[in-house]
């Protein structure tokens, strides 16, 4: 009687938990609605998508101006712009880099709706495309967010003349790599599980390929990447330093059209195009086939591996109604290595719907399900020794989004989701013996937030929300206690669906911009940020044996606060851009490990865990040249990120393994001809902090390390030059295809940058000497890119 | 019994032979280097395992020294080392000497077998640091129960142009709780005592079974030497068809179960991949010595390494 009062009791909390949140969603609507909405008054809505003519494609990012009114908004990623302005007649102007600029007068006694269709401008066509607004980088509300295209990102030279979204961010200032070649990025000195990685809105667990060497994104069938650096969307949440945004393209266009390329590690196809009238489709497929060199190999077990990845997505979108799209988006893959020990594989798989549905030409909601799941698997076919183990983790997510523009000068974005969290850290099998699973573990995580973006005057913009995240361990589970020795004190049992623990935690953040002048602005911004799952991963590199595991009653959440301002100037009619930006990052219940941790197939790896404090701090330095035959940047970072954590460097603070206090990056890009163009990149950063050891003992003829302290060296200083130069064939109008060959040198000077130290014994003195191993001296490559 | 621990040291040194597979498709290469780094201040360092045969026990002393150090690292030849045993109501205490004079090996005047269930205590009294008042080092270890192995055998198999011999062992895992085990082997006679070559195990997901012909380690054939770097084939135990193996297997503490396993991750540097942070290896001696003391009861079985291959 009692257990069901007290069921009744739970049951009661968590229904008015549930209407607690609809409630307080539906009043912040309300407010905001109220706060806002009596500056609509007299004016009346004027809206329509710019395309472009030939293909038909929107075009995101296009300029509209009234010149009466002397005011501009940007196009948005479906080629949509919206104004609220007084009745009367105006004259527009739609402009975009690469189109013939239109001008068009407007009666407006009403709503109306007036789309625009630009012709490229063929002189101008090998321009590059950047679709934003040009000074878009001083108006915008967020900090420390950098926005490359597609197109950019092709002009880098690239590692095996692989083009990688991943690569070409760990340029930008406040982004390194975690190790040589690896697609692992740490920002402003937060480790790589830190940073939200989404390909279309679902999040990607490992985004790498080849142990890190290549990342899942086909570049041909990106459409754009943004990073935020910490100042994350208010509809995003769960990580601390960064959220990766990763767009497919997505255009209606006229005609199937296609690109693809063929490498000599990979070769990838991309092809989309209508089907209808208001269909469109995606299909886009990248393997790699390494293992065709090994075939070559006079060792015959070396011409028996397999060694390869692959990615395939797929999209299709269907507009039911000019207000109503549905989208499905499918994305796999999966690397596998293959030999006559044994196997491995990894990969993720994702599956996501949306369906956008535009109430108003004002009010547009999302509302998207979405699954993603990332797995390895580890087999020995040995025999006597068959065994294989396998671990996975897998979200299933439900969200909507509303994004509202009450007025010219305010938008809203408020939103819900909720997530289901499985996590499998391992199972056994063997055919000998009974499987060897251990424990699942499960949660939830909802959040509720509302942003918005308040335009004050002319001067002034601010930004501002609250995000507030409830996650629940769930079971079935058995939850140990330990004492303050980290020894298990007690077990406690929770049987299926039951939720154990709690954690709310609210995140606000803050955003201003002060516009000095037509050339220049101030920013400030402030965020806090809450992860509550992590990856047990100590390694340098980052393995593929990625081991994510929740936040639960030993393991608090981890919480970051940073604080950044900047200054944004932008020269030369806004071809060049300046920005400096200082940032401080404070962290709380930041993740290590104990000395000598073993972090896979234990299950009482909690126990294993210590929390600490972390801080991070920087200015980074940007100059960005957007137009003209030379483009390019060139930025500096100066940064510090330190950790203190009881329990690990005897309680002593000890510099994260991310922290370069100096790096520079050069990229320049020159279009020498229109058949020739050349790009070199230039990295440089100071070397990682390591722990070398100090002393070594002795024990049965052989030598131990001792240390003195964590990370207390530094690797020799990490510096390269990347080249590259295409050429693009003039095409003959009977030629199907448009070709481009591009020849790329990695590492272009042969700089011998450490990836490993080890340590053996001298074979006649017994004495341990130092081994450096690098991993790439120059690596030419050549690649055939195409389009039809 | 076994044997997560062997199950993940073998899947990683297998990842690991799959990234060095591929690794030829880039340009790696490794060479000798010099790193910048400090000399720590020396520590005394006490290793030393009590097992249940009836011989000397044996403690050794030595001075830890700067990692690069040209030269060997110091014996202690100046400390007095007691050793006591103890059960309910029953406590022996020996006196351990230096066997010979500046060796830093000191051992029980006569023979004592170690008991399991026993508790075993270390004392090391010197003066280490030369101030004039000698210091204390302590340590203490339980023996665990012994662990009957029924028999050890090897099996010859054919893996691609590999041929690998499996070291299998038949035993009862005694149930009820977590159980580290390891084994150190001898080929014709010769003792393989070195740290790194022991093989651990444990009983995660076996607790209570009995295991029959359980694979513990793979050994390569004599003749795929070459296949190895001369590096790596210098740390590695090659078999022959006729070889003569005498296993001893111990049931031991967590604690020096992972001594062992942190040994052997440390010993090389750690690696981008799998290792975790370099961190020092976990010592039970007190007072800021490093080293190992622990007791373990062995049992041992003698097999042959076949000639023939054994059918599947």
């Amino acid at each position: 009687m009692e257990t069901n009062k007290k069921i009744g009791f739970k049951l009661k909390t968590r229904l008015n938990f549930v209407g607690i949140w609809v409630c307080s969603f539906l009043i912040c609507m309300c407010v905001a609605q109220n706060c806002f909405s009596e500056e609509s008054g007299s004016k009346f809505m004027i809206s329509g998508i710019v395309k472009d003519q030939a293909t038909g494609n929107p075009l995101p990012g296009a300029n509209v101006y009234i010149l009466e009114l002397k005011r501009g908004v940007v196009t948005d990623e479906e080629g949509k712009y919206l104004f609220r302005i007084p009745r009367g007649s105006y004259n527009i102007r739609v402009s975009f880099i690469g189109y013939t600029t239109e001008k068009r007068l407007l009666n407006v006694d009403g709503m109306t709706t007036c789309d625009f269709a630009l012709l490229p401008n063929t002189q101008l066509q090998e321009v590059v495309v950047t679709s934003k607004k040009k000074d878009e980088n001083l108006s915008k509300l967020n900090m420390g967010v950098q926005k490359l295209t597609a197109n950019e990102i092709q002009k880098m030279p690239a590692l095996m003349g692989e083009v990688d979204v991943i690569k070409a961010l760990q340029l930008l200032p406040g982004v390194q790599s975690t190790s040589e070649g690896s697609s692992g990025f740490s920002v402003r000195g937060g480790s790589a599980d830190q940073n939200l990685i989404l390909l279309d809105d679902v999040n990607i667990y490992n985004a790498s390929h080849m142990f890190g060497f290549f990342s899942v994104f086909n570049n041909d069938a990106v459409k754009s990447v943004e990073l935020y650096k910490g100042n994350l969307p208010m509809k995003y949440g769960g990580r601390l330093s960064s959220l990766l945004d990763v767009k497919l393209k997505d255009h209606a266009s006229e005609k199937v059209k296609g690109t693809g390329g063929i490498g000599i590690i990979s070769s990838r196809l991309t092809v989309e195009g209508p089907l209808g009238k208001n269909t469109s489709w995606l299909v886009s497929g990248r393997r790699s086939y390494a293992d065709l060199f090994l075939k070559l190999s006079s060792d015959p077990d070396k011409r028996s591996e397999t060694l390869y990845f692959y990615d395939l997505n797929a999209k299709i979108s269907h507009r039911f109604s000019p207000s109503d799209k549905v989208s499905l988006n499918l994305y796999t893959g999966k690397d596998n290595f293959d030999s006559s020990f044994g196997s491995f594989n990894y990969g993720n798989s994702v599956a996501s719907v949306y369906w956008n549905h535009l109430f108003s030409q004002n009010l547009l909601s999302r509302l998207s399900l979405d699954y993603t799941k990332y797995q390895y698997a580890l087999q020995s076919s040995m025999a006597n020794s068959k065994v294989k183990w396998a671990s996975n983790i897998q979200d299933l997510t439900l969200r909507w989004n509303m994004d509202q523009e009450v007025s010219d000068r305010v938008k809203l974005e408020y939103g819900l989701s909720s997530t289901f969290h499985q996590f499998e850290p391992a199972l056994i099998t063997r055919p000998d013996y009974p499987n060897y699973r251990m424990q699942r573990s499960y949660a939830l995580e909802h959040s509720i937030y509302l942003g918005i973006d308040h335009k004050l005057n002319d001067r002034i913009s601010l930004k501002y929300g609250l995000r507030a995240t409830a996650f629940q361990n769930m079971g079935k589970a058995s939850v140990y206690s330990y004492n303050k020795d980290y020894e298990v004190v007690d077990t406690t049992f929770y049987k299926k669906g039951k939720i154990y623990h709690t954690y709310l935690r609210y995140e606000p953040r803050f955003g201003a911009v002060y516009r000095l002048n037509s050339y220049s602005s101030l920013k400030a911004n402030y965020t806090h940020n809450v992860q509550f799952v992590q990856i047990a991963n100590s390694s340098a590199s980052g393995s593929p044996l990625d081991l994510w595991f929740p936040a639960s009653k030993n393991i608090k959440p981890q919480q970051a606060d940073l604080y950044s301002v900047g200054y944004f100037r932008n020269f030369n009619n806004n071809a060049i851009e300046m920005s400096v930006e200082l940032y401080y990052k404070g962290m709380n219940n930041v993740i290590d490990f104990v000395d000598n941790a073993q972090l896979l197939l234990n299950d009482k790896l909690e126990g294993e865990v210590r929390t600490g404090k972390g801080k991070a701090y920087g200015l980074e330095i940007m100059l960005k040249k957007n137009v003209g035959r030379l483009t390019g940047f060139v930025n500096y970072t100066l940064s510090r990120t330190e950790r203190k954590v009881p329990g690990i460097n005897d309680g002593k603070t000890y510099l994260s393994p991310t922290d370069k206090p100096h790096c520079v990056n050069l990229m320049l890009a020159y279009e020498f001809s229109k058949k020739w163009s050349f790009s070199a990149g230039w990295v440089y950063a100071t070397g990682n902090p390591v722990t070398y050891p100090t002393g070594r003992m002795e024990i049965n003829g052989e030598y131990f390390p001792i240390y003195s302290g964590r990370n207390t060296s530094r690797r020799s200083d990490y510096h390269r030059l990347d080249l590259s130069a295409t050429y693009t064939p003039t095409k003959k109008p009977k030629n199907f295809l448009q070709g481009e060959w591009t020849f790329s040198l990695y590492n272009a000077y042969w700089h011998k940058n450490p990836w490993m130290v080890s340590f053996d014994q001298n074979t006649s003195t017994g004495i341990p000497k130092a081994r450096m191993t690098y991993l790439f001296g120059a690596v030419p490559s050549i690649t055939y890119n195409f389009k039809f | 019994m076994m044997n997560m621990k062997a199950i993940y040291k073998q899947m990683k040194s297998y990842l690991w032979l799959v990234y060095i597979i591929s690794l030829p498709l880039l340009s790696s290469c490794t060479e000798d280097t010099t790193i910048a780094t400090s000399n720590s201040t020396p520590v005394p360092v006490i290793y030393g395992a009590i097992t249940d045969h009836n011989v000397r026990q044996q403690i050794d002393l030595s001075s830890s020294t700067g990692y690069f150090d040209k030269s060997q690292n110091k014996r202690i030849s100046n400390a007095t080392v007691t050793l006591q045993e103890d059960t309910v109501g029953i406590t022996h205490s020996y006196t351990l000497a230096q066997d010979s004079v500046g060796s830093g090996i000191y051992m029980t005047a006569n023979p004592v077998a170690g008991r399991p269930g026993w508790k075993y205590k270390l004392t090391v009294n010197m003066d280490f640091n030369q101030d004039g008042t000698p210091e204390m080092y302590m340590a203490e270890c339980t023996m665990p129960q012994k662990l009957n192995v029924d028999s050890v055998n090897v099996t010859k198999m054919k893996e691609a142009s590999y041929t690998v011999y499996s070291l299998n062992i038949s035993a009862q895992d005694p149930g009820n709780e977590k159980n580290y085990y390891f084994c150190k082997y001898s080929v014709n006679d010769s003792l393989h005592n070195e740290i790194s070559k022991y093989i651990v195990f444990d009983d995660i997901g076996l607790d209570g079974m009995y295991v029959k012909n359980l694979a513990i380690w793979h050994f390569f054939d004599k003749s795929n030497k070459s296949k190895f770097s001369d590096q790596d084939a210098d740390e590695m135990v090659f078999l022959s068809g006729g070889d003569k193996i005498n296993a001893e297997v111990s049931n031991i503490t967590k604690g020096y179960s992972d001594f062992i396993v942190s040994c052997q991750n440390q010993k090389d540097g750690s690696n981008p991949f799998f290792g975790g942070p370099p961190a020092n290896i976990p010592t039970n001696i007190s007072n800021g010595a490093r080293g190992y003391f622990t007791a373990y009861a062995t049992s041992s079985a003698k097999c042959v390494v076949p000639t023939h291959f054994t059918a599947n």
